[in-house]
């Protein structure tokens, strides 16, 4: 019995779940040890080992490329066999489209891929699935541009990023369990977009906002703006020159709003935003608005007294304005126009080289 | 009747007669699903196993229902180290615990048997791969020193 080829006789899944747990290399060598006649039958697994053995064997450039998109009928070791094989092959630029149904995790080699790993500059990481995850760790030296968006389960997981390099960071996604940020002090540009259910604002992101305050220029939706707000102490917004607000739902009855951030944010030069998000005027007036602000458009205008109030205050604030852009939330006919207009106008202006654009 | 003592009748490929505790025997997500679809007193003819191999199996799940009801005082090591003696089998009963595993849908058992032929294969090179596993190498001579000329910097690399 002992000298019966046992292998050769397994069904194909079986195979290719052995194959899981080799290494490449090792992988490789068994797709010599005899001709493939006796290889996998099954469509998948017949694209899978001529994909690989194509990969490794035929192919004498470099996969600089790759990308892989499939759905959840398709076996979790033909996935792995695919993953290995662009490891192998030296890839630079990897784009996965899996499912966790059969995909659980992934390979070691690809962690350790130094095509990869050496020259990592842009990771996205798309509905990640965060279920039974602590830590998520995101640290690279060279790491430029990070961006995650709509995880799952993420409410008991901790995200760590500790990467001196990385300069964009884009995050739309719930507050996670806990933030550990890091060495982020080559941070340029951030977006970010927390997605809040149930008006739970209790989220704690204060160690998320005090660690990218180095940002030069930072674009929050409204609740990203009431968390930020809400942080134990409002970190200083130091180097920030540009700000952009948007609202995704209405910011009434809040306590606090824009002209908070304003007092933090000593340096800025350019404003984008929804006036719902300015609550208030301040009666000391923000440094950033009388001496550095000169670009400013503000959406969502109407022509109600607390609106047109707030468009005189920078008017008349605004000590180094050069151009305030004012976007219309309505439809209004020229007389109104007219009207509109000429109060804007003739209203008092810090700045003699200020010109106002409204967009109708 | 509690359900702990609740019996499942199962009969193997030479018709032998297993009575097994339904915690035991529900670990394999086949039984699971036909005594879950037929009537609880039938008996399942687990077809394509032999009487041997589903004792084996069985001692296998008996000892990880056991350790994970904590019914036996045993550290994940110890259980790791029990998995390791487990599989120190031939190897036809190698390739029927597998096969069985996989027919059984046995997740763990068959995780636990493939990285043992898997371990088999590692850091091996060809020809002792095929020794090992009794593989005819079908190739001529020509043809393999082909495949290898052809892709030379491969194996080069690869050291095989």
């Amino acid at each position: 019995m002992e000298d019966v080829d046992r292998v050769s006789d397994l069904p194909d899944s079986i195979l290719c779940h052995i194959l899981s747990f080799l290494s490449t290399k090792d992988a490789v060598v068994t797709s010599i040890l005899s001709t493939s006649d006796r290889r996998p039958k099954s469509s998948s697994s017949k694209i899978f080992l001529s994909f690989v053995g194509k990969m490794l064997f035929f192919h004498k450039t470099n996969v600089d490329k790759f990308r892989l998109k499939c759905g959840i009928r398709v076996d979790c070791c033909h996935v792995y066999g695919w993953i290995l094989a662009a490891v192998w092959r030296g890839v630079k630029h990897l784009e996965l489209n899996i499912s966790y149904t059969n995909v659980k995790t992934l390979p070691d080699a690809l962690f350790a891929c130094r095509t990869l790993c050496t020259n990592l500059e842009d990771v996205i990481i798309e509905k990640f699935n965060m279920e039974n995850i602590n830590n998520f760790n995101i640290s690279h030296h060279l790491l430029q541009s990070l961006t995650i968006l709509h995880s799952n389960d993420s409410s008991n997981c901790w995200l760590i990023i500790d990467s001196p390099n990385l300069a964009y960071f884009k995050y739309i996604d719930h507050v996670v369990g806990g933030y550990s940020l890091e060495n982020l002090q080559s941070i340029v540009s951030v977006d970010i977009h927390f997605i809040i259910e149930d008006d739970d604002l209790q989220a704690d992101a204060t160690a998320l906002f005090r660690e990218i305050s180095n940002v030069r220029s930072l674009l929050l939706s409204s609740t990203s703006l009431k968390l930020l707000l809400s942080c134990e102490s409002l970190p200083i917004f130091a180097s920030m020159v540009e700000l952009k607000l948007y609202c995704e739902h209405s910011y009434e009855y809040w306590e606090k709003g824009l002209e908070s951030l304003l007092t933090s944010s000593p340096e800025l030069e350019k404003l984008d935003f929804d006036q719902e998000v300015l609550i208030s005027l301040p009666e000391k007036v923000p440094s950033c608005l009388s001496f550095k602000l000169k670009m400013t458009e503000f959406s969502n205008f109407r022509d109600d007294k607390d609106c047109i109030e707030k468009v005189k205050y920078i008017l008349k604030h605004g000590g180094a304005l050069q151009k305030l852009t004012i976007r219309t939330a309505s439809y209004y006919h020229d007389e109104e126009k007219m009207k509109i207009a000429d109060e804007l106008f003739a209203s008092p202006r810090e700045s003699k080289q200020c010109c106002i654009l409204i967009v109708w | 009747m509690g359900s702990t003592s609740t019996k499942i009748k199962l009969r193997t490929s030479d018709q032998k007669v297993f009575e097994v505790e339904k915690a035991v025997a529900v670990q394999s997500q086949t039984i699971k699903y036909f005594y879950e679809n037929g009537s609880p007193d039938s008996v399942i003819h687990v077809h394509s196993v032999s009487g041997d191999i589903l004792s084996k199996i069985l001692d296998y799940c008996k000892k990880h229902v056991n350790s994970a009801a904590g019914k036996e005082d045993i550290s994940p090591e110890e259980l790791h180290e029990w998995d390791a003696n487990f599989v120190k089998v031939d190897q036809n009963t190698l390739f029927d615990l597998i096969l069985a595993a996989n027919f059984l849908k046995i997740e763990s058992l068959l995780d636990l048997t493939c990285q043992t032929v898997a371990n088999m294969i590692k850091g091996k090179r060809p020809e002792e791969i095929r020794t090992t596993f009794n593989i005819k190498n079908d190739y001529t001579i020509e043809a393999e020193e082909a495949v290898r000329r052809e892709n030379k910097w491969a194996f080069d690399m690869l050291g095989v």
